[in-house]
């Protein structure tokens, strides 16, 4: 029959079938593949480096939750988007909406808050390392402004070290977020502020009544962009605390780390991967059901 | 005119081959060097001197050594020269023939026989040549012992009426380095040799079985000494965070009159602005024998490829001809027979190892013992005690059910 037996529908969308057969194949090859094997390495004993494996079922998820540390890590995970994903959009509008209404100086700010986000996330760790030590900048700067009561190890404390790293995550993703606000508030028709204005409609509410419902969709994308970074956080509390003290900052993507490449236990991290996949579905789902049905409702 | 093309063709294919086979080879070198990597860089560059057609691609790794390598060795793709620990995680490379048998290399023949059984494999193979003897001492400042009327303490009890003292003058009286894991280095492994080993001299044995008690009172105390230290106020302000390379900064500063660290920093800890002495860490109950600690350095291996006959020359030249090179930048305990150049060794070491080898009964450093699956938590059970997220007891009781975990493993 061959293509001659094809609509002119249908060999469009073959045409197009082929021009995404190479984006397709990438997915496929560095995403799907590696994915699915580590499904599947998941319910075996493999051992990250020996050629032959046994079936064990879900044996490796067993172990993992009933580890003594997963408790902590769960709830260090979650602490962090908790805190970090409310924290990092309310400070990313509020400063959009200055930027935004800061005239030429707004491009100025624009680069200033975007400018950690160009460094990595190892580079941010060793500095802020720096800055919590003891000895270092922050301390430094309170014995200074005439706040040594409030010097101490930051990152060595059980109370401090989570709120001292979510600040350092903030400070590294606020200009990302930022963006997208922008983004977003340039969509907003002016007329609607003008109106708002005329009618003696005060600043706050301008922001709450108008603002806020009209970039849903900007709220929608950076809830769910931010909560995602935050479950698979690897590398700040690596460089940062190493976890530390104790398991007290370590997050559930550190820990498959340390459980394939510290404790050698690959079939472990992979169970843990899973797991942590499919929490971090779970929430995206939950977070898009809800802030989708929201902007429904708004717009 | 045949036979002229022919012999012109042969001539051509013999220098064509000629060439190919005088092109440098690259070989790939991984090494722990945190704490030396320009003289690591120099000494490297002085072997490519030697030898011109061995061009070396040094990537320095500064902690974290296994992490880094056990990617590589799941991928196929180890280095040619790897920087490895003696303990379990080289023993299991070799066994799988990742790693080759050094045995019978000029580098195992010139290695002391001390320092061999930690870096030979439970079948029998010798997959690293030590990169020196080593041990963990206290460095402390000269003069503000004078000053204070202070001198060595020989054991524990003796050792924290000195820290009150140095306490009292408004001093650090000690630094430690729970913020990453060498403290396991230091009071981890001088715990375990003065509580645990003193009762089990066959530990290296009862680990490998998971027969080693380690849920017990002797144990638990190895993380109880280190949580009096804290609570005391003897470590120094952060303790907890302070890590590896800060710790040494700090001594190097004179921010503290003692700091508890290995003979491998004795090339830069030794060379400070103020006088400093070494005395051996009293972590011994008075009335008790010491028990020291004497171990091997990160040694170096050489791993299954097309390069392993070069990779070999590089080892052979670090443990003969080049020793110096290397001993020399670190100012470490040599592990040679015959070190073929010039060793630099301070005075103050060179009494210490003298002392250090009049003791019957020594121990190694954790890593050298413990199961791979459990090196983490020395010191992450140590930062847990020290922010009494857990007591000694219970942290005892956390290692005891990984270690026999591994084994079961």
């Amino acid at each position: 029959m061959g293509l001659a037996g094809l609509s002119q529908v249908q060999r469009r969308q073959l045409v197009c079938f082929l021009f995404t057969l190479p984006a397709l194949a990438i997915v496929f090859v560095f995403f799907l593949f590696p994915m699915l094997r580590a499904l599947l390495f998941s319910f075996t004993n493999w051992d990250g480096i020996a050629r032959t494996y046994r079936w064990i079922g879900l044996k490796n998820f067993q172990t993992v939750v009933s580890d003594s540390s997963f408790k902590q890590i769960v709830f260090n995970t979650l602490y962090l988007t908790i805190i970090y994903v409310p924290v990092l959009n309310v400070v990313a509008l509020l400063l959009a909406v200055g930027v935004y209404n800061a005239g030429k100086a707004g491009n100025v700010y624009k680069a200033m808050l975007f400018f950690p986000n160009l460094l990595s996330m190892t580079v941010i760790g060793l500095i802020w390392n720096i800055i919590y030590r003891y000895n270092g900048l922050f301390n430094q700067f309170l014995k200074i402004v005439g706040l040594k009561v409030l010097v101490q190890d930051w990152l060595g404390q059980v109370n401090t070290v989570l709120p001292a790293m979510s600040v350092t995550i903030i400070w590294f993703a606020v200009g990302y977020y930022l963006l997208i606000y922008l983004a977003g508030l340039n969509t907003v028709p002016v007329e609607i502020y003008e109106s708002a204005e005329v009618e003696g409609v005060s600043g706050w509410q301008k922001l709450v009544r108008i603002t806020i419902p009209l970039i849903a969709p900007s709220i929608t994308i950076n809830a769910v962009l931010s909560t995602i970074g935050i479950v698979t956080l690897f590398d700040l509390p690596f460089v940062l605390t190493r976890g530390g003290p104790g398991f007290k900052s370590q997050t559930i993507a550190m820990h498959v780390y340390a459980y394939a490449f510290q404790q050698l236990r690959t079939s472990y991290a992979l169970a843990l991967a899973v797991i942590l996949g499919a929490f971090a579905i779970l929430i995206t789902a939950l977070q898009l059901r809800f802030l989708r049905r929201r902007e429904e409702v708004i717009l | 005119m045949n036979k002229r093309i022919v012999l012109f063709l042969a001539l051509f294919l013999v220098i064509g081959l000629a060439g190919v086979t005088a092109q440098k080879i690259t070989l790939t070198c991984v090494m722990m060097a945190g704490d030396i990597p320009e003289e690591t860089q120099a000494f490297l560059d002085q072997f490519s001197k030697e030898n011109p057609d061995i061009k070396i691609d040094f990537t320095n790794v500064a902690q974290d050594l296994e992490a880094y390598l056990q990617p590589k060795a799941a991928s196929g793709e180890m280095p040619d020269f790897i920087s490895v620990n003696g303990g379990s995680f080289g023993a299991d490379l070799v066994d799988r023939g990742i790693l080759i048998d050094l045995k019978g290399t000029f580098a195992a023949k010139n290695t002391v026989d001390a320092v061999k059984p930690q870096f030979t494999s439970p079948k029998g193979k010798l997959f690293g040549i030590a990169g020196g003897v080593s041990t963990s001492l206290i460095y402390y400042q000269v003069q503000a012992f004078k000053d204070l009327g202070l001198t060595p303490p020989e054991n524990w009890e003796d050792f924290l009426v000195l820290c009150e003292k140095i306490k009292k003058a408004g001093k650090t009286a000690i630094l430690i380095t729970p913020g990453d894991g060498t403290m396991s280095n230091t009071l981890w492994s001088h715990g375990f040799a003065n509580n645990v080993v003193a009762k089990y001299p066959d530990y290296v044995k009862r680990f490998r079985e998971g027969t080693m008690p380690l849920d017990t009172l002797e144990f638990a105390d190895v993380y109880a000494k280190g949580k009096l230290l804290f609570d005391k106020g003897y470590t120094q302000p952060g303790a907890v965070s302070t890590t590896y390379m800060e710790g040494n900064q700090m001594y190097i500063q004179g921010q503290s009159v003692q700091h508890f660290a290995g003979s491998w920093l004795a090339g830069s800890l030794l060379k400070t602005d103020f006088e400093t002495g070494v005395y051996m860490p009293p972590w011994n109950a008075k009335g008790k024998t010491k028990i020291p600690i004497v171990a091997t350095e990160t040694g170096w291996g050489v791993s299954e490829g097309p390069h392993k006959k070069q990779a070999i020359m590089l080892l052979d030249w670090i443990n003969g001809k080049g020793f110096h090179f290397y001993q020399n930048a670190r100012g470490n305990i040599p592990h040679v027979k015959d070190p073929m150049g010039p060793v630099m060794l301070d005075d103050r070491i060179k009494t210490y190892l003298d002392k250090l080898y009049s003791y019957k009964q020594t121990a190694g450093l954790w890593f050298e013992y413990i199961p791979a699956e459990t090196m983490m938590l020395t010191f992450q059970l140590y930062q847990e005690v020290l922010t009494a997220q857990k007591t000694p007891r219970e942290a005892a009781a956390a290692f005891d059910k990984a270690a026999r975990a591994a084994v079961k493993k």
